[in-house]
């Protein structure tokens, strides 16, 4: 895998004769982000805020010169700005020196890696009266209100390519898919979970439950007429991931990320008790491939409300 | 006898720029420009490196004082191109004032690394420079 400040580089030297509006709508410039939330991230649940601050200012400050430079009416090529060049400089040069670095950041660490207490892999199933479950399946929701939201007005939006809706949908199964659900919630049998009103309004507002309604519908001659809209949902939904769909996929998979290293760097940053240790123990999970995004959340949520 | 001075990367540091700011000074600056400026870039990455290991090891007060030196030495080498670019004449009053700005902000980073080098305990330095 190629480092950050190699990406850094060959992005500005692939668009140092371009505009910075190329630069920024780039694949390099989108990896270059990818790449800097990790290394964010890694600094500050190894107790590096300092260098982690540093990062992050210079990345702000090169983001700040990109978009200005972007939507600027003057036409300048990359080269010719000299705030863009300043602070891809920097943010370069300190990159440079902390990819060098290598496995010290996690030497002159003082933190220690505490595993968390509860995981949603270890929630204990236990026996939920349908009232009981309808109330949890509601404070779930609320919890992941702004993701919830978020999800909506992605899949709401006509405008939204139907590639980037199938990702979305996706996602929004593993947050709110009936069995990501009862497994969160440790709920015995999964069935209730279908059974709950609360559950299928939230799975019907996403479309969760378009996919199964489509398999049992009629197929041949007596087929019902469909929308435009869903047809060419449908056929996104089974068309295969083909270079058509990669770009936008990859932006909500770094988006996912970028969400889901956030919310580390929330829990690393919010002072209670071992967060900290906490936070880096998920962060090497999550870097080691050990957890998923939505496992990562669900982990750090339980972590801010145990304390 | 050449003193190694890698075991005292601020050291180092003074004494780079301080070799700099003496061929900076001679008439030669004028034809070896380019060479100059490439050093000057050189001396903002070895001081980068320095400021990041120092923040590492929790010194960020340090860390700042040289930080703020080296931001100095960019503007002014910024200033230098700007008002030089095209030309680069020593017969221009506006661009010889501009490389004595220059080489004076140089001066004062080579005399804050000497002053931190006082102030930061040796073993700070302890695996600095290797990977």
């Amino acid at each position: 895998m190629r480092s950050l400040p190699d990406m850094v580089e060959s992005a500005l030297e692939a668009h140092t004769e371009n505009q910075a509006l190329d630069l920024a709508r780039s694949e390099d410039w989108l990896q270059v982000r990818d790449r800097y939330a990790w290394l964010s991230s890694r600094l500050i649940v190894n107790g590096h805020e300092a260098v982690a601050r540093r990062v992050d200012r210079e990345y702000q400050i090169l983001r700040d010169a990109l978009r200005q430079a972007a939507t600027s009416p003057e036409t300048r090529k990359v080269k010719d700005d000299y705030a863009l060049w300043e602070a891809a400089t920097e943010f370069h040069l300190t990159v440079k020196h902390l990819e060098h670095l290598g496995g010290r950041i996690e030497e002159l660490s003082s933190v220690k890696a505490v595993e968390p207490s509860t995981s949603p892999r270890t929630v204990p199933k236990r026996s939920w009266t349908q009232p009981e479950l309808d109330e949890a399946i509601r404070q779930y929701k609320a919890k992941r209100a702004a993701r919830f939201k978020e999800m909506l007005s992605i899949l709401d939006n006509p405008r939204t390519p139907s590639s980037r809706k199938r990702t979305v949908r996706r996602a929004a199964q593993r947050m709110f898919g009936r069995n990501a659900v009862a497994k969160a919630l440790g709920v015995k049998s999964a069935k209730m979970v279908s059974r709950s009103p609360v559950w299928a309004e939230i799975a019907d507002t996403l479309g969760l439950l378009r996919r199964s309604r489509d398999r049992s519908a009629p197929s041949g001659a007596g087929k019902q007429r469909i929308g435009l809209e869903i047809a060419a949902e449908r056929a996104s939904q089974q068309a295969p991931v083909t270079s058509d769909y990669a770009a936008p996929d990859a932006t909500f998979a770094h988006e996912e990320r970028e969400a889901t290293l956030a919310r580390i760097r929330k829990l690393a940053e919010s002072g209670k008790d071992k967060a900290v240790e906490h936070a880096k123990a998920i962060y090497d999970k999550y870097a080691a491939g050990e957890m998923t995004d939505e496992e990562v959340r669900e982990t750090v949520a339980i972590q801010m409300e145990a304390f | 006898m050449a003193v190694d001075l890698s075991r005292w990367p601020l050291l180092a540091l003074m004494e780079n720029i301080n070799r700099w700011e003496r061929s900076a000074r001679s008439d030669d600056f004028w034809r070896t420009l380019t060479e100059h400026i490439h050093w000057a870039n050189s001396l903002r990455d070895e001081a980068k490196g320095i400021i990041v290991w120092l923040e590492l090891n929790r010194l960020e007060e340090t860390a700042s004082r040289l930080d703020e030196a080296m931001r100095c030495f960019r503007e002014a080498l910024w200033e230098f191109e700007h008002v030089c670019e095209g030309t680069y004449s020593p017969d221009d009053p506006r661009c010889r004032e501009r490389r004595e700005a220059f080489i004076e902000t140089a001066a004062r980073v080579a005399g804050v690394a000497e002053a931190l080098d006082g102030e930061v305990a040796e073993r700070v330095w302890e695996g600095y420079g290797h990977a």
